[in-house]
């Protein structure tokens, strides 16, 4: 399958290195706050071309990831697009931060991808999600 | 699944992992190439950032770049960048400048270690 991707990130080295390793499986856009991200799903939605994958960064400075998790979600719901239908959504985070995450923010999203990016688990994860064979 | 408790600094830290990189990265020279040029080019950028921050003692501007700096650090295998800029995070959340500024020294100080070790490689490719 040819996917549509998201990569929501601050930091230029995660973004460029998890669009190297995503950009063999389809077509993939970038952005770098939450602002941005929410931006580009609300496009997508209206073109009824929503994204099959969004890699969202949790500390962003604007609006961060848990706020653009749940603000993308609303957009979904409001277009009556079920949760489990949605975009597959997995948050980025250093390993040290995952203290961080707010466990009400877990069921909104679909998995979780700990910083250093490393291309094994990245592609293990998109296939949990059954993004990938 | 995932260890919050393992330390954010440990003695045995490399200036560069170079291994560990290159096993994230699925050994592909060409990936590693470019992370690294975009590496050499954005850190002293986001190190003259947070400079000033520090010089204002900004804590939150402190936190975004160190944030940051730990990030980029952490793709390339930059341990000791890693961990010092990890620490400044945590002090900047804590509103600790006199603890920013006694770290901050050795992070340009290393920075500059890692960077050498990187312009020779990068000399070095084909």
């Amino acid at each position: 399958m040819i996917m549509k991707i998201l990569i929501v990130e601050d930091d230029l080295t995660s973004r460029m290195l998890l669009l190297e390793f995503l950009r063999v499986y389809g077509q993939a856009h970038v952005a770098i706050n939450g602002e941005e991200a929410v931006e580009a799903v609300r496009i997508s939605l209206e073109q009824e071309e929503p994204y099959d994958l969004i890699c969202l960064d949790i500390m962003m400075p604007k609006v961060d990831g848990h706020e653009a998790l749940k603000r993308i979600r609303e957009m979904e719901e409001s277009k009556g697009i079920l949760s489990t239908k949605g975009s597959k959504i997995v948050m980025t985070t250093a390993l040290g931060d995952m203290k961080n995450v707010t466990e009400s923010y877990k069921n909104l999203c679909d998995g979780y991808l700990t910083k250093p990016i490393d291309g094994k688990k990245l592609i293990e994860e998109l296939q949990k999600l059954g993004l990938l064979e | 699944m995932l260890d919050t408790e393992k330390p954010e600094t440990t003695s045995e830290e490399a200036v560069w992992n170079y291994e560990a990189m290159m096993e994230r990265m699925l050994q592909n020279t060409s990936i590693a190439e470019t992370i690294i040029k975009l590496f050499l080019k954005d850190v002293p950028e986001q190190l003259q950032k947070l400079n000033r921050a520090v010089e204002n003692g900004d804590f939150k501007e402190i936190r975004q770049y160190s944030h940051s700096i730990k990030g980029s650090a952490s793709n390339l295998g930059g341990d000791v960048i890693r961990s010092i800029a990890a620490s400044m995070e945590e002090h900047a959340m804590q509103k600790e400048l006199s603890s920013i500024k006694t770290l901050h020294p050795h992070l340009l100080d290393q920075y500059e270690e890692l960077e050498k070790l990187l312009i020779n490689y990068v000399e070095n490719l084909d």
